[in-house]
């Protein structure tokens, strides 16, 4: 099929978004949030009795997940109205007083979705489709999210072409290194072989980051357009989601999102009726720091043991059994379907992030590149006493309350010392003491080592070693020299960016927290605890 | 690998290697020692241990040169203040878990990790060192893990995984220590564990090593190939086994050949030193070595080695060898391919000696027997039958330019018992000739063997199958020590023989002129003097007596060698012979088989005679090199693969006869394998010469 025959197709089975009298319910939420079917079958429930013509659809999360469910109310006409953290018992309410009645006044009420002060701090590109449409129609995604026109424009061009347009828009890879795509999707292009591979890396290694699941649960066609976009540019058949194996209902969204891209010829032979030829596969990662290294991707489809390797060439040049692969970062995908569908114009200058720690919101939210980091603290996050922040996931570097102006951005990141990586923004307030951070946060990354190169293996011990002797009061001045030193070599020696980053935490927080230091060690006491 | 070569610079040093090849590879290659732990050059590189790291003008920081291809023009230095800094640092950080004593551990000064430690003399460590704590793995068969010493390098993982395409063993974690082991500890014949060695072969510390008591105070190839180099001719097992796993069982034939020229005998009658050895036998049991062996050669219809057999140009010389056993047979195949001329004098009417007079039919085909001595004959060996040699001095004047003697030992021993002299005491090697030769024999209803080995075993199972109503046997070794092979003790009680061990004989009851019994006493221990002469402690009271009208001694033989020979003899009258260059006392008169080693088996007759055949080509102005190359040798495939089950796979059954059946007659005891089960049994080889090919590290010291 065609595009133009996908679009007819879809236009007939939602009828209900063109119509003229009838108004659409869409209830935000989690794919396991707790209220959510009894949300839906209430709204169903009052709409039949209200006798009121209205659609009652589950749509994906907003990222906002305190205030969920978030119920969108549009009548024909109208801009959709939001509100928030509405229980099965206030649908009621919500019916006869809004779609019967009119009155916008409800407690619950967010206002318009222009209006939202959250959502409008954010600039959602790739996040742009999340809660907006239901992820498990594909004919919502097509016509209410500019679905796979990205797909037929890139289609209609060269191969070549379709890396120019990404290179006028300056792309960076969003999967923590900030990698220029174009360049990356030119030396895949570039690299003659029989068969090329694309890697989607959806996993959320970070235990705390929730971008992958936030994007797949609510959103799959955007990675997935994106995907074979990337394909059709470097000339792969066969594609690959890697994505946490926890993610139950994100997986069957993918599954199903797959299902119902072939019924529509999207994968297959003849993808929109061009000689391109696509498929997709899911392969479930158990998630780990390590297993979501690219090489460790490659290990895992491989059917390997999950483990970095040391790659003398890129996975561009010779990734999946030795063939040209693409490894792209699943927000990465879903800037390029965005890119394609809106014309080059629309610049995505802007990163995912989700906040952890002690914050009153932790919400996963896209701002603009420049957002500084006091401002997505105090602005969304709603923190308070802020000892230090520690950005990019458990081997980013901590900032200090001065510092927080920091913009969030891949060259300052750089330049400070720091990493972008899965954009994680974790607050910890002033009842936190600077050695047991470090403790924490290397006990953690110790049994994420994978063990196979000596300094992150054993670099990450001798540290865990020390810091617990220092918490403990048995430290000594030799052992932050030591530390320091073991950063060292971690830092050049490592196959992988999880040695290369582990000893982050470990020395910002000596720089900054230097007094928590000497406490320990001078004193013997915790500087925390009376 | 292409034939291009770059050239870079290397500490100052131009250094030229092949296209493709690693920075440290061409150091290494060009003799030049960079530092290293985790790289072994048959496995892929991984930079884990950060020891062989380079500074490369042109690029920033230290590279592991072991994931560093070679470029043309590159300038690579390998020593300087950062670069040590770096690699003590990598040193002391692998040596901080592992046990600091290199003393008490095995692997001593065999330890790639020890030589690492005195090349950056790396004594004292100022990062914390521990002890792991972590338990020995003594569980498995052949191998032992000790975690405490891993280096985590990671060979044994690539190793298994590249190099054979097995891949059972992976990373694991126990608590927050770093180790290699199998998925959830599972034991490693359960985890598909091919026990090739080729972990334990490049393990470079004490971590993964062979069972001690399996290598300990042998050579390493006869620890590591121990079914290859127990067998006294050395045949190549794992090779012909390959052959037979592959289909191809002219080429097996022939391997074994090249060793040996009695391939399908040997299939029958040899008592398989290999297989008491055989190292699947510490996974589950033995591989069939000899049932292969049989197999293939029956099914050798290609004839493969005949033509590749040497055949030198004549050499004018004549060599005369007295006996056709297998020792004489074997010697007068060597020489004639050395190119002498050989006549082969038999005194009985028949070749093949012990082969065919003592070996019973049941467990010997004739036609099998005869073929193979056809082969040797049709080479242009003259084998004269009917032929009693007296001297050896009128062999030399007659033109014989040396004589082998390789009469055996065919006077059987009898001891001097009362009662010994009755007519009804049997000779057991006499009373075998006879039978074997077709002579009516008659013995009586109640038969007693007295002696416990193969020949013992030999004569009381003719005797059930002459008709005797009761058979027994009784010898003074205990069950366990008893020499006659498993497999004869087995059949032979299956067909009825009841077998007394441990019991010393006393006498020989007559009455009115015949045998009613036989005294015993019983026997408390047992062992031999320097002279082989036994020294017998029995049991208080325990004397009595066993039934029998027949009674055949089987204890022993002794060379039977005409007083005009004139060779000096030792202990049983065994003919000596000069330990280098085996000649007997008499210029130019060589010996073999079991009239110099005394009576053993068929196969060591053979190594034997390989030997005097040797010097005597020597002796005759040869190179006395008889070694032949029957077939073509091809590499072995380091690739295994991984087979499910492949621990668990049990040895084939011995498919016998029912004893019932086979008692009737002089028929042939043992079935035939077919050819699934041929290759079945074949696959369970552990192809333990594959560990051997792998490359041996150069140590620090040899640069």
């Amino acid at each position: 099929m065609n595009f133009e025959q996908i679009r007819d197709e879809a236009e007939l089975a939602c009828d209900y978004l063109k119509d003229d009298d009838g108004a659409i319910v869409r209830i935000g939420a989690s794919a396991d949030h707790p209220a959510l079917a009894d949300v839906i079958n209430r709204f169903q429930q009052d709409i039949d009795k209200a006798g009121v013509k209205a659609k009652v659809i589950a749509a994906g999360s907003y990222g906002l997940y305190d205030l969920e469910p978030i119920v969108s109310i549009e009548k024909p006409g109208m801009p959709a109205v939001l509100c928030h953290n509405v229980t099965p018992e206030a649908t009621g309410g919500l019916v006869n007083g809004y779609l019967v009645g009119g009155s916008e006044e409800s407690e619950l009420a967010l206002g318009n979705v222009d209006d939202v002060p959250v959502l409008k701090l954010q600039n959602r590109t790739a996040l742009r489709n999340c809660g907006y449409l239901d992820p498990e129609n594909i004919n919502e995604y097509i016509l209410r999210g500019n679905g796979y026109s990205g797909l037929a424009r890139a289609l209609a061009m060269e191969s070549g072409e379709v890396i120019g347009e990404l290179e006028r828009v300056g792309l960076r890879g969003r999967g923590g290194a900030g990698y220029p795509v174009a360049k990356k999707w030119q030396i895949c292009r570039d690299t003659k072989a029989d068969e090329k591979y694309i890697i989607c890396n959806a996993v959320d290694a970070d235990p705390e980051a929730r971008t992958a699941r936030l994007l797949i649960e609510g959103d799959p066609h955007s990675v997935l357009e994106g995907m074979l976009i990337g394909a059709y540019a470097v000339g792969a058949g066969r594609g690959f989601v890697c994505i946490n194996s926890g993610y139950k209902a994100a997986i069957k969204r993918l599954e199903k999102a797959l299902e119902q891209m072939r019924d529509y010829g999207l994968l297959g032979d003849s993808v929109l009726d061009s000689p391109f030829t696509f498929d997709i596969e899911i392969k479930e990662i158990e998630p780990s720091l390590a297993a979501g290294e690219e090489t460790a991707l490659i290990r895992t489809i491989e059917g390997r043991q999950a483990i970095p390797y040391l790659r003398t060439v890129y996975p561009a040049v010779s990734g999946l059994v030795g063939k040209p692969t693409l490894i792209n970062n699943v927000e990465t995908l879903s800037h390029v379907s965005a890119i394609f569908q809106n014309g080059t114009d629309a610049v995505s200058n802007n990163k995912v992030i989700t906040l952890s720690g002690d914050v009153a919101h932790k919400y996963t939210v896209e701002v603009p590149f420049g957002t500084t980091l006091r401002s997505v603290m105090n602005d969304i996050g709603g923190a308070a006493d802020v000892k230090t922040v520690q950005f990019g996931g458990p081997t980013g570097c901590y900032f200090s309350v001065d510092s927080l102006d920091t913009p969030i951005d891949y060259d300052t990141m750089e330049k400070a010392g720091g990493i972008v990586g899965s954009g994680t923004v974790k607050v910890y307030d002033a009842s936190h003491c600077a050695v047991e951070m470090a403790k924490d946060v290397m006990t953690y990354l110790q049994a994420q080592s994978c063990g196979k190169c000596v300094f992150c293996r054993e670099g990450t011990y001798q540290m865990l070693d020390i810091l617990a002797d220092i918490s403990e009061g048995k430290g000594k001045p030799d052992d932050i020299d030591m530390l320091l030193e073991l950063a060292g070599g971690m830092k050049v020696g490592s196959i992988c960016g999880l040695g290369r980053t582990a000893s982050n935490p470990v020395v910002s927080s000596i720089e900054l927290f230097r007094g928590d230091y000497d406490a320990h060690v001078k004193e013997k006491k915790c500087p925390k605890k009376p | 690998m292409s034939e291009e070569t770059v050239k870079l610079n290397i500490d100052g040093r131009d250094v030229e290697t092949q296209k493709g090849k690693s920075v440290l590879n061409a150091a290494l290659d060009a003799g030049i020692y960079v530092p290293h732990l985790c790289h072994h050059p048959d496995l892929p590189p991984i930079g884990a241990c950060r020891l062989c790291i380079v500074e490369i003008e042109g690029t920033e920081g230290l590279v592991p040169s072991c994931v560093t291809t070679a470029a043309d023009g590159m300038l690579v230095r390998t020593k300087s203040e950062e670069i040590d800094r770096m690699r003590r640092l990598a040193l002391e950080l692998t040596l901080a878990g592992h046990p600091a004593d290199c003393g008490s551990c095995d692997k001593y000064l065999n330890c790639e990790l020890q030589s690492l430690k005195q090349y950056f003399s790396c004594e004292d460590l100022h990062v914390r060192d521990r002890s792991k704590l972590l338990p020995i793995n003594n569980s498995n068969p052949l191998f032992v893990h000790d975690p405490n010493k891993c280096v985590v390098c990671g060979r044994c993982v690539r190793a298994c995984y590249d190099l054979r395409g097995v891949g059972v063993l992976f990373y694991t974690k126990k608590g927050r220590e770093t180790l290699t082991g199998t998925t959830a500890d599972l034991p490693l014949g359960d985890a598909g564990c091919r026990f090739c060695g080729a972990c334990a072969e490049v393990c470079p510390t004490g971590a993964i090593q062979d069972k001690e008591e399996l290598v300990k105070d042998k050579k390493r190839r006869h620890a590591l190939i121990p079914c290859r180099y127990t067998c006294p001719a050395e045949i190549d097992v794992p090779q012909y086994i390959r052959h037979i796993r592959e289909g191809n069982y002219a080429a097996a034939a022939a391997v074994v050949r090249e060793k040996a020229p009695f391939p399908a005998v040997l299939g029958y009658v040899c008592d398989r030193p290999c297989e008491d050895v055989c190292r699947r036998g510490e996974v589950n049991e033995a591989v069939s070595i000899r049932e292969l062996k049989r197999f293939a050669a029956e099914h050798d219809e290609e004839r493969a080695w005949e033509d590749n057999s040497n055949k030198r140009e004549p050499t004018g010389k004549k060599v005369a060898i007295i006996g056709s056993g297998p020792s004489g047979l074997t010697v007068a195949y060597y020489l004639n391919n050395q190119g002498h001329a050989v006549t082969v004098l038999e005194a009985m009417p028949y070749a093949g000696g012990m082969m065919r007079g003592g070996i019973p039919e049941y467990r010997l085909p004739r036609d099998v027997l005869d073929n193979e001595i056809k082969d040797i004959a049709n080479r242009g060996v003259e084998i004269k039958t009917g032929v009693k040699t007296e001297s050896v001095d009128a062999l030399l004047e007659e033109g014989y330019d040396a004589v082998v003697v390789a009469v055996g030992t065919h006077c059987g021993q009898k001891l001097a018992i009362p009662g010994a002299d009755n007519p009804g005491v049997l000779i057991g090697v006499d009373f075998l000739k006879s039978v074997n030769s077709g002579n009516k024999v008659v013995i009586g209803d109640r038969v007693m063997v007295l002696g416990g080995g193969n020949v013992a075993f030999d004569c009381a199972r003719a005797a059930v199958r002459l008709g005797a109503k009761q058979v027994q046997l009784a010898c003074l070794e205990s069950r366990e020590t008893m020499p006659a092979t498993d497999d004869e003790i087995r059949q032979g009680e299956e067909e009825g023989i009841s077998v007394y061990p441990a019991r010393s004989f006393t006498r020989i009851i007559e009455e009115n002129g015949r045998i009613t019994g036989v005294e015993f006493v019983e026997v408390a221990s047992l062992s031999f003097d320097e002279d082989k002469n036994p020294c017998i402690e029995t049991v208080e009271n325990s004397a009595h007596v066993l039934e029998a009208d027949t009674v055949i001694f089987a204890i022993g033989q002794r060379p039977e060698i005409p007083p005009d020979f004139g060779l000096d003899t030792g202990p049983g009258s065994l003919i000596e012979i000069d330990s280098f260059t085996l000649s007997t006392s008499k210029d130019g008169v060589f010996a073999a088989g079991d009239a110099v080693i005394g009576t053993s088996s068929v196969i060591k007759a053979i190594a034997s005679g390989r030997k005097a055949a040797a010097a005597a080509d020597r002796y005759l102005g040869g190179s006395g090199i008889i070694d032949e190359k029957l077939v073509a040798v091809a590499e072995p495939e380091s690739c295994l693969g991984l087979e499910e089950g492949f621990a668990s796979l049990a040895r084939c059954q011995e498919s016998c006869v029912s004893p019932e059946e086979r008692v009737k007659n002089f028929g042939k005891v043992v079935r035939d394998m077919d050819e699934k089960t041929a290759e079945g049994e074949s696959k369970r080889c552990l192809q333990c010469d594959l560990r051997l090919k792998i490359t041996s590290v150069k140590f620090w010291g040899n640069y």
